[in-house]
């Protein structure tokens, strides 16, 4: 090495030093860029201005409205639809979208209990006042929801958590919250959904004897200890609809709270299951547009089409027994599908969501100390 | 008659280059680490350390039972793992280090490696099918009168434990089997010689040189299984879940993001201190020699 | 083809045998093999081997790679099962034995040292391993240490050694325990050829002060000369030959112990007839008499003759020189002598190795008359 010092000095000693400067200098420059671009890209997650992305609530029930809505909004309108399927905690995951400026859902099934903290957060578009004339003809009453002076969101049908028992497996069935929690009288393996710590927390309640009038403000400790008591007979604590059918067509459950979607879809598979309403709790829920959305005029012309096409909205009901937004749905279904939604049935209770929204983070605290501490 | 259009190289090239120059050409990666580890690292000690609390977001941590009995299931069930896999991986590796058969090895190839191809949800489902109360399991034992009702057997640490050694097994066997690989066989067969049997023998020569890498195995595999988050909660249950539910939930659900740092940094901490551990354990003369 | 051979040590080297400490009697010999069969999937390794080494001798193993050379040292230590045949240490049927109950030392090609312990304990290994007390144990490995001239180096790790270091406490870590029947398998193949040729003094000097009977295993013709007592040619799974270096060079008894060991030329000739144990031959134009290399076929017609290279010279050599008129093909400098490649009338080619001053008289593509020492030529078996 020092014998190449000794060498001419000239002033081209040192060539190798400069390339391998020019080198690095380059190299810098290419990480410069890369994360650059890694960093500030905005036209890779969701679509253009001609493709619709709906955040779907999963299982059955998405299924069902893409073969009856979905497929057939696209072809009419040749607006092109992906369905995602985030699983769960919508309110949270669009409130972290909106904070990192990054929508990435235009249209949302969101389930109850969601739909009520989107709104107390802000983070949904109001309906137009062009889209509110004309589809309040074509939808039933009370249907555009919070409230006359709160557009935003179209409900979507009644959901209802109540409760299945398995006959093949129990011979005893309970019948409402209260005999559910009767393990005494009424033995047999428990599933409750816990994915909503509002719906677990007011189940717990009526099993404990509250009137719904007294649901809210909700008694926190009330809830939790009867969620307590329980809990030795509980084997499933479902958190997605999969789930919930599964632990019911499986027999790891014989009595399952779940939404009536999900139990008349695994009645399929399971004759014997028979739904029990009294003590049902409503969801208060259906379509809404996010806040900031890349495409929300398709999501508004989305749901315009949803009010103008009752008859896929029955055919949507015949399949999965789920309500919808329409009005005087009675004309277009069967008796049976009748049978089997939350109309004219006794004991079930819509639930405020504004109201429980507001406890939302409180009661999933305190559930998660139940089930885990 | 060849033209020479350039000057022949004053210097031989070389692969050394000044300090200046070389902290150039890494430019690169230092830029994606600090953006990419660095950063986000300290962003989380940030959000761990402020709002609410500050420091005292650790107590409050430490004050949920749910978080404290989730972080005790997760480094437990983890250890529990570890052993078995660790045990199981140093045999395995063994048998495929050794055996002329090539039928056992591509037998034991294929049991071993298989996990790794297959998507995660795919591989918990099979164990719930295996372990439901109305499933393969169950259903075999009743059929043959060994029970009478169907056993607990998913939603238990059984369920966990079997799930997460299926899955980490190759991880195991992977190092074990790379530094098998460099122990000459002929060792065992020197130590017979002198009058050692076949146990003796991989006692004292096989064990000792399998050390660094039984550690590796080790450290690995505690450090992913810490980590872990759908098996313990699909095969585990709702009540049983390991800090990484935890530290969902409070993101997701419970809008507890300071929560959620503190639980991460903590694990980062269970997860540093085991490799430490395994480093001091190695050595620094082995750890040396081995990155060459 | 069997062999069986009885004979005594070189004269040069008389070890004093050690008696085995249970052997059935001072007769018993350290090493006998009974009819080993080895067979492996569809290849025979061994074809049946027959051998007796005397109690304290040092026998080399000799052939090319694929001669079953290994299997025999491996079915002796112990880590193979014969099909078929028995192996005797000391009159002791050891062939059901474990390696370890068979009281060996073995030397591997490439040491086989314990990376992870010292030199020391490398040796102490198998003095442990038979409970030796440690003071005793102590003690031994300092003694193996000295004997081997590695006094000072007992701390250092293996890889803290040098090549011809590691070969030396290889061969004290198989000493140690002081055991009937050494075995060694190559082991100076990866050292350089000064440091070859000086550590196979060294090994002799070793067998001599232990006296243990040592079969040595190589395919170096060079080392086999150096050390050995007797020797043993493998080839395809049988035994060869056995004999005194001397007797295989001299009067090899086939075509491969004349090539293989003697390196001599092995040429076709003519069968005229047998006189005892010598052969009348014709071969390139000449009627010799020459010594047999075993018995011959009276009926073969045609015998092979082993012609050593330095047995041709430019003047009359020997009792009965025989006149060839040879072809040259090519000639090699080799400092202290000319290595010819010659060719007779017939079209059989010969190397020969002339003395220097047979430079001049040669030219290539010239003739050259060569006389034939035919005192050194074997009659040998005849094969395609």
């Amino acid at each position: 090495m020092s014998s190449q010092r000794t060498h001419a000095s000239g002033v081209k000693r040192d060539r190798r030093g400069r390339r391998g400067r020019i080198a690095a200098a380059l190299s810098v420059a290419v990480a410069v860029a890369t994360v650059t671009a890694a960093c500030g890209s905005d036209s890779d997650s969701g679509g253009g201005s001609d493709t619709l992305v709906i955040a779907g609530w999963g299982g059955s029930f998405t299924a069902a409205n893409k073969e009856f809505f979905y497929d057939q909004f696209q072809k009419d309108t040749g607006i092109k639809v992906t369905i995602a399927t985030p699983g769960g905690g919508f309110a949270a995951k669009v409130a972290a979208q909106r904070a990192g400026n990054n929508i990435e859902w235009d249209l949302l099934e969101a389930p109850g209990g969601d739909t009520s903290k989107l709104v107390l957060d802000g983070n949904l578009e109001r309906f137009p006042e062009s889209l509110i004339k004309e589809i309040t003809p074509l939808v039933a009453d009370g249907a555009i929801r919070p409230g006359p002076s709160e557009p935003y969101y179209l409900d979507h049908g009644g959901t209802v958590n109540l409760i299945g028992c398995n006959t093949k497996l129990v011979k005893k069935c309970p019948t409402n919250p209260r005999e559910f929690w009767d393990v005494k009288n009424f033995p047999g393996t428990r599933g409750i959904t816990a994915n909503n710590p509002i719906f677990t927390s007011l189940f717990a309640l009526a099993g404990d004897g509250v009137q719904p009038q007294q649901y809210f403000p909700v008694d926190v400790n009330r809830a939790m200890t009867a969620l307590k008591r329980i809990k030795p007979n509980v084997q499933v604590w479902s958190t997605s609809p999969a789930q919930m059918q599964q632990a019911v067509v499986d027999g790891e459950v014989a009595i399952m709270q779940a939404p009536n979607t999900v139990l008349v879809s695994a009645m399929k598979q399971v004759p014997q299951l028979k739904l029990h309403w009294d003590g049902g709790l409503l969801f208060d829920e259906g379509w809404c547009v996010t806040k900031g959305a890349k495409n929300k005029e398709a999501a508004f012309k989305f749901i315009k089409w949803y009010a103008e096409h009752r008859e896929a909205q029955a055919k949507f009901t015949e399949k999965i027994y789920s309500g919808t937004g329409g009005r005087d749905m009675q004309k277009y279904l069967s008796p049976e599908a009748i049978e089997n939604l939350p109309i004219n049935k006794t004991g079930v209770t819509l639930v405020d969501g504004k109201a429980g929204a507001k406890q939302q983070q409180e009661l999933g605290k305190a559930l998660r100390e139940i089930l885990v501490g | 008659m060849l033209r020479m259009t350039r000057r022949t190289r004053r210097r031989g090239w070389q692969s050394t280059f000044s300090g200046l120059t070389g902290l150039g050409l890494i430019a690169p990666f230092l830029v994606a680490a600090g953006v990419f580890i660095v950063y986000p690292f300290v962003e989380l000690l940030r959000t761990a350390f402020g709002e609410p609390n500050g420091f005292g977001n650790v107590g409050d941590f430490f004050q949920s039972p749910a978080a404290r009995r989730t972080l005790w299931t997760t480094c437990l069930t983890s250890l529990i793992v570890t052993v078995i896999v660790v045990a199981a991986g140093a045999v395995l590796a063994w048998s495929l280090r050794t055996t002329k058969s090539r039928l056992t090895r591509m037998v034991i190839a294929l049991a071993v490696f298989m996990p790794l191809w297959m998507g995660a949800v795919m591989k918990i489902y099979v164990f719930t099918v295996l372990l439901e109360r109305f499933g393969v399991v169950n259903r075999t034992l009743t059929s043959l009168g060994v029970i009478d009702e169907p056993m607990q057997l998913l939603r238990t640490q059984f369920a966990v434990v079997a799930g997460m050694t299926y899955q980490m097994l190759p991880y195991a066997v992977l190092p074990l089997y790379a530094v098998y690989v460099t122990i000459d066989l002929n060792l065992i067969q020197a130590a017979e010689s002198m009058g050692a049997s076949r146990v003796r023998a991989l006692r004292d020569v096989v064990a000792p040189l399998a050390l660094p890498g039984l550690l590796a195995s080790t450290v690995i595999v505690y450090v992913i299984c810490v980590g872990y988050y759908l098996t313990p909660v699909l095969l585990g249950g709702a009540t049983a879940p390991f800090t990484a539910s935890l530290i969902a939930d409070d993101i997701f659900n419970l809008f507890e993001p300071a929560q959620a740092a503190v639980a991460s940094v903590l694990l980062l901490v269970v997860a540093g201190l085991v490799i430490l551990g395994g480093l001091r354990l190695v050595g620094r003369e082995r750890l040396r020699r081995a990155l060459g | 083809m069997n062999v069986r051979a009885r004979k005594e040590p070189r004269q040069e080297a008389e070890a004093e045998p050690r008696p085995a400490p249970d052997a059935p009697a001072e007769s018993a010999a350290g090493l006998e093999l009974r009819g080993l069969v080895k067979r492996f999937g569809g290849t025979e390794a061994l074809r049946g081997i027959d051998l007796v080494a005397e109690h304290g001798n040092f026998v080399t193993v000799l052939g090319p790679s694929g001669s079953g050379k290994t299997t025999i040292l491996r079915v002796v230590a112990g880590f193979l099962a014969p099909d078929q045949g028995e192996v005797l240490i000391d009159g002791r049927d050891v062939t059901r034995m474990p390696p370890a109950a068979r009281e060996i030392g073995m030397v591997f090609q490439n040491y086989a040292l314990f990376p992870h312990m010292t030199a020391a304990d490398n040796i102490a290994y198998g003095l442990k391993m038979r409970r030796f007390p440690k003071a005793d144990r102590d003690r031994r490995v300092a003694e193996m240490l000295e004997l081997v001239g590695l006094g000072e180096l007992g701390g250092r790790l293996p890889r803290e050694l040098s090549g011809g270091q590691q070969q030396r406490v290889a061969v004290a870590r198989a000493l140690a325990f002081r055991p009937q029947l050494l075995l060694m398998d190559e082991p100076l193949g990866a050292l350089d050829r000064e440091l070859r040729m000086r550590m196979a003094v060294e090994l002799r000097r070793l067998h001599k002060e232990a006296g243990a009977t040592t079969v040595y295993v190589t395919h170096d013709r060079e080392e086999a000369l150096t050390l050995s007592d007797w020797i043993v040619i493998m080839h395809d799974g049988r035994i060869d030959a056995v004999g005194t270096a001397e007797e295989l060079y001299t009067r090899p008894r086939n075509a491969f112990v004349a090539s293989f060991f003697g390196g001599h030329n092995v040429a076709e000739a003519t069968l005229d007839g047998l006189d005892g144990d010598r052969a009348r031959v014709g071969f390139a134009g000449c009627d010799m008499e020459v010594l047999c290399g075993q018995p011959l076929e009276p009926s073969a017609g045609r015998v092979g003759l082993s012609i050593p290279e330095e047995a041709l010279s430019l003047t009359p050599s020997g009792p009965a020189p025989a006149r060839l008129e040879l072809h040259v093909l090519d000639d090699l400098y080799l400092g202290n002598g000319v290595r010819v490649t010659l060719r007779t009338g017939e079209g059989v080619t010969l190397r020969a190795t002339l003395s220097r001053d047979a430079r001049e008289s040669i030219r290539h593509g010239g003739t050259l008359t060569a006389y034939l020492d035919t005192t050194q030529v074997a009659a040998v078996p005849h094969e395609r």
